[in-house]
């Protein structure tokens, strides 16, 4: 057992002293992060503008300009007598765009008559808002003038503004999924399914990293022949151990490191206006927690299948692209069946995906972040990886034991399942 | 006495070629025991199920007196044939973690690591890289690796291959210094000279089959020739007892002379000495070559062999 330990703390850090480990897990989610925060601090803020006021033409006269506003209401409207004056005001900056509100907009009779005939408020041709701009204004300035609009009108038929604006927007959401009892407002469901996508992507990332490294690893000890000093030290069941531990730990670093700076970004990032949004999103623990064990027993699965293929090809590039081939069925299946996942996420289909331990870590994940999986499945779920990985690395040993002292030789199919099946080596 | 090694009728089958055929022999402890034969005999076949690398298909291994396990790898020191070392570590760093693995303490590693790379010459290059060693020097790296944890049983393949004359004789006087300590060495080799300046006992081995086995001096006295080699001046035709005489291969002025059956070495010697013109500045018996006894023994040329195993390689890539 210290045998495993000792080669698992020599792949540790041995691998996490390197450059493509060190650019993999620190260099690209620093480079990620630090792009969205150059979008979102350095170029943002030159979209807003400094002006807070804005123009209106009220041809309706449907606007009481002592009535009191609601602090939501953030800008400011001034009055313009007509469109030349307001242009004018438009053209000297001191405003950011102006409205012009028709004589037409308060015709509540032609509205009514309108109505006798069938058409929707969308067919009415008469009394609609004009807005005039250079087309640098405030993204919610159509928002705000709508509700500075039904304020008003509200204020004319003696009804609180509060009161007008439910009747105008009478849906405020907020989704309880009943099965998993987890709340949330409506613009955060797409977290949900982004955030299983979020961690398949930084755990393919981090399994083609540690992969890589031991598949590599792999090959220069066969090509080195220091491979025969290290089997007649311990046996080729211990190297393989000790590989896939101590290179799943340098995964895991990897992770941590890229979770842990998202966090930080998460905590950090509502310190500035422009990424308040933030603190709004909801982190679904249960999540991340059936996704860390899940994806970690993923790793552990391609680890001792990779760890024989290693052995058996002859370059690093070779092995490589076999990494890619032994890893991207489990994460490109779950995600072409995504609307699977998002039509019903306990079909059958969703389930059996879930449960086939190649997808399963994908698959799992997407599911507990949908909708509510019986605690008996997310258990099979996991019991099939462990016993799968079980084989795997069982098959994987044979194999590897017998790989070992093939230099440069072609290997058939064929003989490996020889091998496995013991009539071989 | 005490068996280091003993090995039991094992045979092993790759595919339908029979690599190591009915092979049986022991190693004792203390002595180096030197594995003859040419390339694709068995020998590192035979090494590699020794150490539990290949598992025989028939017949038993006891090694330090049991079946092979963890304790038992611990106290073999191995040095491959072909030879391997990590290249972008530290010489020091790399020792101590392959010492480690031994089941030696850090510490005792460390420090062993130095005393060895001190005795090789090696001290100033404890902290460079691998591959900025030059290949001899790599070569006693690996060496020492192979004794680094103090192994009461050192398995060498091709010790002195690729080592010049100095480092040669610095890698053999290790192993005779080790087997002074009571270690045994089983040494794998196609030079007959090393054997006989070093090893104790031979096994022979040609296509997997047991060619020789026994004490390398019986061995010697065996396959001796009725013969003298000498050097120096004189006509050596003329002296009595002597039948008839050749020059020795690869050697200036070495000339064999076959005696007759019933002469002797001593009464040529005793000739020699008394004779004004004859003055020698060699006197030795006639030793075989690999080749001839090779020959004598299995049949066939130990070149003829390794021709046909290197011809069966290319094929088989």
């Amino acid at each position: 057992m210290s045998k495993i330990l000792l080669i698992a703390r020599r792949e540790y850090l041995y691998n996490l002293k390197r450059p493509a480990f060190l650019f993999a897990a620190f260099g690209t989610p620093v480079i990620i992060l630090s792009l969205w925060l150059l979008v979102f601090l350095v170029l943002a803020p030159q979209d807003e503008p400094d002006i807070t006021e804005f123009g209106y033409v009220d041809l309706a006269d449907i606007i009481s300009p002592d009535l009191s506003l609601p602090q939501t209401i953030s800008y400011t409207f001034i009055p313009f007598a007509d469109e030349a004056s307001a242009m004018r005001a438009l053209e000297a900056e001191t405003i950011g765009a102006y409205f012009v509100i028709p004589p037409g907009y308060a015709d509540f009779d032609a509205l009514a008559a309108a109505q006798e005939n069938r058409a929707s408020l969308d067919e009415v041709e008469f009394g609609q808002v004009q807005m005039v701009s250079y087309g640098d204004e405030p993204d919610d300035l159509i928002r705000v003038f709508n509700q500075f609009l039904v304020w008003h009108s509200s204020h004319q038929f003696g009804i609180d503004g509060m009161v007008g604006e439910r009747i105008s927007d009478p849906v405020e959401m907020i989704v309880e999924l009943k099965d998993t009892g987890r709340e949330l407002s409506l613009d955060a469901l797409p977290v949900l399914f982004l955030l299983p996508m979020f961690l398949a992507v930084i755990f393919w990332i981090a399994t083609q990293t540690t992969s890589g490294f031991l598949m590599n690893g792999l090959v220069e000890e066969k090509k080195n022949r220091i491979m025969e000093i290290i089997i007649t030290t311990i046996t080729p069941m211990q190297l393989l151990m000790g590989k896939i531990i101590g290179l799943g730990l340098l995964g895991l670093t990897q992770m941590a490191v890229w979770i842990g700076l998202v966090f930080v970004f998460l905590i950090l990032g509502p310190q500035f206006e422009s990424l308040a949004f933030l603190e709004s999103i909801p982190l679904p623990f249960d999540v991340i927690l059936v996704g860390i064990v899940y994806f970690a027993l993923g790793y552990f699965l391609s680890g001792s299948i990779l760890s024989a293929i290693g052995v058996l090809a002859s370059s690093e590039q070779q092995s490589n692209q076999y990494a890619a081939l032994v890893n991207l069925p489990g994460y490109l299946i779950p995600l072409f069946l995504l609307t699977e996942f998002i039509r019903d996420s306990n079909s059958t289909l969703s389930t059996v995906l879930s449960l086939i331990p190649i997808t399963a870590p994908v698959s799992m994940t997407i599911r507990v972040g949908l909708g509510a999986v019986p605690l008996w499945q997310i258990a099979l779920g996991v019991l099939l990886l462990l016993l799968t990985i079980f084989v795997a690395t069982w098959g994987s040993s044979k194999v590897f034991r017998w790989g070992l002292l093939l230099y440069g030789k072609k290997i058939t199919p064929r003989e490996i399942i020889q091998v496995i099946r013991g009539r071989a080596g | 006495m005490e068996q280091s090694i003993s090995v039991q009728n094992i045979t092993k089958n790759y595919g339908s070629f029979r690599a190591v055929d009915q092979l049986t022999f022991d190693v004792y402890r203390g002595e180096i025991f030197a594995m003859l034969g040419p390339n694709g005999a068995g020998k590192s076949t035979t090494i590699r199920m020794i150490l539990d690398i290949l598992r025989p298909d028939s017949g038993k291994i006891l090694v330090l007196g049991q079946h092979i396990d963890d304790e038992v790898k611990n106290r073999i020191g191995y040095l491959p044939e072909e030879r391997g070392l990590y290249r972008d570590v530290k010489v020091i760093d790399m020792m101590t973690y392959l010492g480690t693995l031994k089941g030696m303490s850090r510490q005792a590693a460390h420090k062993r690591s130095m005393a060895l790379l001190e005795q090789l010459e090696l001290a100033e290059n404890a902290n460079s890289k691998v591959k900025e060693l030059s290949k001899g020097m790599q070569q006693k790296v690996q060496f020492a690796v192979t004794i680094l944890h103090d192994p009461e049983l050192i398995i060498v393949d091709e010790p002195f291959s690729g080592l010049d004359p100095v480092n040669t004789q610095l890698i053999k006087a290790m192993l005779l210094n080790l087997k002074d300590q009571g270690v045994s060495v089983v040494m794998s080799t196609h030079q007959m000279y090393q054997v006989e300046e070093m090893a104790d006992r031979l096994l022979m081995i040609n296509r997997g089959k047991q060619a020789l086995y026994g004490a390398v001096d019986e061995v010697r006295r065996k396959y001796a020739l009725h013969a003298i080699v000498v050097e120096g001046q004189g006509e050596w035709q003329t002296l009595p007892g002597v039948d008839y005489i050749k020059k020795e291969n690869n050697s200036r002025n070495g000339q064999i002379l076959y005696l007759k059956p019933d002469a002797t070495p001593d009464a040529v010697l005793a000739a020699i000495a008394q004779s004004p013109n004859h003055h020698i500045t060699r006197f030795e018996m006639a030793i075989p070559s690999l080749n001839d006894i090779f020959i004598q023994v299995a049949g066939e040329r130990f070149e003829d062999v390794e021709a046909e195993y290197a011809q069966k390689e290319k094929t088989n890539v």
